[in-house]
């Protein structure tokens, strides 16, 4: 009997027909074809980011009376770099906002975690509640500002509902008026309105976590806290650094409700560095100036995100490893079903 | 100069029926005119046989068949009083429609005019107003011209911003920008805004002439139109701050009796300062039903800021300046710092929340009658809806107007009210040159005395009068009410400018910014007033001193002028 080979034939893959490329290697087309979208991306990134970087070097402001383009008469290098870097409205704004971002982002993710846990179990009424909650979300930014702005006045529906409730005749706190409480109710409405977010992102990372190893768990008797502890906080890492940067991003750009509750004030309590950025543009009419601390701001947040980026990049390689690890073992269950399979022949 | 030729005695007279000064012109007019307009002309003539007081009634006798009254070619028409506003040849009105329309027939005029316009102020130019009338002001250009208005809307809150964006890009898509008086300066140096002195020169409008010119004359006229000397502008406004009060209050007998009790003083309108804090103190009464505040002035971010501008400009006579002469601020003195420090203190006699209410809720509190008094706009009269059931209805009965207070000094009283925000036109220096004349003639015919009168009459709009000629007018009357008519005409020329340079913005920011902070304990009125003298000297430096100085100079001419204006009628009569 001749010996049986198990070896397959090799099955060759068609040989492709190139269409002519007029003497063209397959590269150069490739880079032609994908020029056009590269040149747009270069003028939506590029262009408005240097004209901003060129505006930065000078004081140049539409009062002058030159265009844009006439920028260059006005040059002052690094000067309003400096201006921004020695005034104290920017540290200000900067530190302001770097506080607000931590407590509301902070709020938001103890929140919407405590929230995402309790919607994880099915209850009665669970789909509701959750649409429910996530309406804050939905409102327009400018909407859910003006609702708090009438919310807050003294004599609004808080500071009645407050005199309603407690003794000692009418309440009136100053939510916007007063240079601590207006902070806070600032961070009340990012509060109010972006948990439903961070709500939703962990509520999702959650019920995508796998099943049958909480279930293990469970049964050899590890109580909520080990699960929370060791099983669910370390699976959902990835998950709730996403959440976390893209909050703290998105609030440390925070405008509306600062704008709308209180313009920035009284006087600068709540002027975040885009309510400074724009009374720079708008009011001021200082476009050069503005330039130059938006691009202070923009290597600030790059070096921050770049920074945060990096405990994700380490989640990823974990979770990759975990992912390699169980190929492995499907490899191995596969090798062992081979063996199996070649045994019976 | 140029802008010499808009004088009084150089302006044109008015050769209408009933508003002239000049006899010779008049009786030049009268031989030339039919009889119909003859009979009128005669009986408008002061002193003359048999003359009684004009009234509009007798006026319509003499309408000819088009509308118009004898020797008008143009105006609104179609409703009693309409001749009112009616124009002859020889009127700023009139000379503005010729000119269009020769303009029109020369191939120099555009087919439409795009004008630019805040969002309440247009229905005053596209409603028909009263009943009866045969077509808004803009269907009365267009039917006189041949030449088409399309209004581009934008709204105080934008504007600014809008029209950096419109000079940073040199946009001439349209042919009248709008703006707040402060922004000229700004304007003007963007190259946004064109220079009209050539225009004014050769269509000479009436503004200065004493019937059909801006009450205040040249200061006002310097104040509402010019920037470094030179015409920018056609104002289409009138944001003096009336001193509102509650006039019932006031005179009511026991609170008259309880007041001279306590301090020693009879209770009536505070001729100062002083005297406005001892009433604010004696009327804040909060737990009363309505509850009373006894000084509601703005304190809010933004629109507060008039409140200290017009405690400090009455500190010296004939005014307080923001500048000295040489650039620099002139704020950190006694006058500067005493005007926060009672900012401030004021504060108390205010509503809960003052702080973060606009102009909105200051009418709100004067309806309610909460409000005891408070500088405000000249549009409250007509917008103020008194709430309260226990109140007379309307305005004039409870709430009556007065010149806001101001302070004695070398034993003279001076009171100087501000102006805040007024809506200003101009022409876009980046439209096509050959649209640069019509736009800026369609503003002297809209803007003179006559049809602007007609244009303020119409309640549908916020832009308030400002012309001499308006505050007598029945229509206008009918909408602000007679007795802050009187008070306008006292209150417009005593008004000192705002800060109308370059960078106003930015100024009046910094002032606001420290002020906000004195006003919510962050730090003292001194301090305030330090930090504002720092910040206006560092951005006087950086737009450039030599510059920002011309402007300051020019800007002292628009200033109430020394000895003009002695105590007010209504207070002399107190």
């Amino acid at each position: 009997m001749e010996a049986h080979t198990t070896e397959l034939p090799v099955r060759q893959a068609p040989k492709r027909r190139l269409p002519d490329l007029g003497g063209r290697s397959e590269g150069a087309v490739s880079r032609l074809l994908i020029a056009p979208g590269q040149l747009l991306m270069l003028f939506i990134v590029a262009f408005p980011a240097a004209v901003a970087i060129y505006i930065g070097f000078t004081e140049w402001t539409p009062t002058s009376g030159d265009n844009v383009w006439g920028a260059y008469h006005y040059w002052h290098w690094f000067d309003g770099y400096w201006e921004a870097l020695r005034s104290g409205g920017f540290w200000h704004s900067v530190w302001l906002t770097l506080l607000i971002t931590v407590v509301c982002v902070g709020v938001e993710f103890l929140l919407g975690f405590l929230l995402a846990l309790l919607f994880l179990k099915e209850f009665r009424g669970r789909g509701l509640l959750t649409l429910f909650f996530l309406l804050p979300m939905m409102v327009v930014p400018a909407v859910s500002g003006f609702i708090f702005f009438m919310l807050f006045q003294v004599d609004g529906p808080v500071n009645q509902g407050l005199t309603a409730i407690l003794p000692g005749g009418v309440i009136h706190v100053h939510w916007l008026d007063d240079p601590s409480l207006a902070k806070w109710s600032v961070m009340t409405v990012d509060i109010w309105q972006w948990t439903p977010l961070m709500f939703l992102i962990l509520l999702s990372g959650l019920v995508a976590l796998p099943e049958d190893q909480m279930n293990q768990a469970r049964i050899l008797g590890a109580s909520f806290w080990h699960q929370f502890r060791y099983l669910i906080l370390p699976m959902m890492k990835p998950i709730i650094l996403i959440a976390l940067i893209i909050r703290a991003i998105e609030t440390f750009k925070l405008f509306d409700s600062a704008f709308l509750l209180t313009g920035g004030g009284p006087g600068d309590a709540t002027q975040t560095i885009s309510v400074y950025l724009y009374r720079q543009v708008i009011i001021n009419a200082r476009w050069g100036y503005a330039s130059a601390v938006a691009i202070i701001i923009l290597i600030f947040v790059s070096a921050a995100g770049a920074f945060a980026v990096r405990p994700i990049e380490q989640a990823q390689e974990e979770t990759l490893e975990g992912l390699v690890g169980g190929e492995e073992q499907v490899a191995a269950q596969r090798v062992e079903e081979a063996i199996a399979a070649e045994a019976r022949i | 100069m140029e802008r010499d030729s808009l004088d009084g005695h150089d302006a044109p007279a008015e050769e209408i029926p009933g508003g002239v000064e000049k006899p010779i012109t008049r009786r030049k007019f009268v031989a030339g005119a039919g009889a119909a307009g003859a009979g009128i002309v005669l009986g408008s003539i002061p002193g003359y046989a048999g003359a009684k007081a004009w009234s509009p009634g007798s006026r319509n006798e003499a309408l000819t068949a088009n509308g118009l009254a004898a020797g008008n070619i143009g105006g609104p028409r179609g409703f009693k009083g309409a001749e009112r506003y009616q124009y002859p040849a020889n009127s700023e009105e009139g000379r503005a429609i010729l000119a269009a329309k020769a303009l029109r027939k020369a191939g120099n005029a555009p087919d439409t005019l795009v004008v630019q316009v805040l969002n309440f102020a247009r229905p005053q130019f596209e409603n028909k107003f009263p009943k009866g009338a045969t077509g808004s002001i803009k269907d009365i250009w267009e039917r006189e011209t041949g030449i088409k208005i399309k209004f581009i809307e934008t709204d105080p809150n934008s504007e600014y911003q809008t029209n950096l964006r419109n000079a940073s890009t040199k946009n001439g898509s349209f042919d009248l920008v709008t703006y707040a008086i402060t922004d000229t300066g700004d304007f003007a140096e963007a190259g946004l805004v064109r220079q009209i002195d050539d225009f004014v020169a050769k269509h000479k409008p009436s503004w200065l002439d004493p019937k059909y010119g801006y009450a205040g004359g040249r200061a006002t006229v310097k104040l509402f139109n010019q920037y470094k000397g030179h015409y920018y502008t056609v104002a289409f406004d009138n944001d003096t701050q009336p001193y509102v009060y509650r006039w019932d209050l006031f005179n009511n007998p026991k609170e008259k009796a309880n007041f001279e009790d306590k301090y020693g003083e009879p209770l009536e309108f505070p001729t100062t300062w002083d005297k406005q804090a001892k009433i604010a103190a004696f009327f804040t009464r909060p737990h009363a039903n309505p509850p009373l505040y006894g000084s509601v002035e703005r304190k809010v971010a933004f629109w507060g800021i008039v409140n200290w501008q017009q405690r400090f400009v009455c500190s010296a006579d004939p005014n307080m300046f923001y500048f000295k002469p040489d650039g620099s601020a002139n704020i950190n003195n006694e006058a500067g710092i005493r005007a926060a420090e009672e900012h401030v203190r004021s504060l108390q006699w205010s509503e809960p929340g003052a702080l973060s209410k606009d102009w909105l809720a200051q009418y709100q509190l004067f309806g309610a009658g909460s409000g005891v008094m408070g500088g405000t706009f000249p549009n409250v009269t007509k917008l103020v809806v008194p709430a309260n059931k226990q109140l007379d209805k309307g305005y004039g009965k409870y709430l009556r107007t007065d010149v806001s207070p101001g302070r004695m000094v070398n034993g003279k009283l001076v009171r100087r009210p501000v102006i805040f925000y007024n809506i200003c036109y101009g022409v876009n220096a980046f439209a096509p040159k050959s649209h640069h004349e019509a736009a800026y003639l369609f503003l002297q015919w809209a803007g003179g005395a006559r049809m602007y009168t007609y244009l303020t009459a119409n309640p549908g709009g916020y832009q308030d009068p400002h012309h001499s000629y308006s505050l007598n007018d029945p229509l206008v009357v009918a909408s602000y009410g007679k007795e802050p008519m009187q008070a306008f005409g006292e209150i417009i020329p005593r008004t000192a400018p705002p800060i109308v340079i370059r960078g106003a913005a930015q100024y009046t920011q910094a002032l606001d910014e420290e002020l906000q902070k004195a006003l919510t304990k962050q730090q003292s009125p001194t301090k305030a007033i330090q930090n504002t003298e720092k910040r206006w000297n560092e951005i006087t430096k950086r737009l450039g001193t030599e510059n920002q100085v011309k402007a300051i100079r020019a800007n002292f001419d628009a200033w109430p002028p020394k000895g003009r204006y002695g105590p007010t009628k209504r207070i002399a009569q107190a």
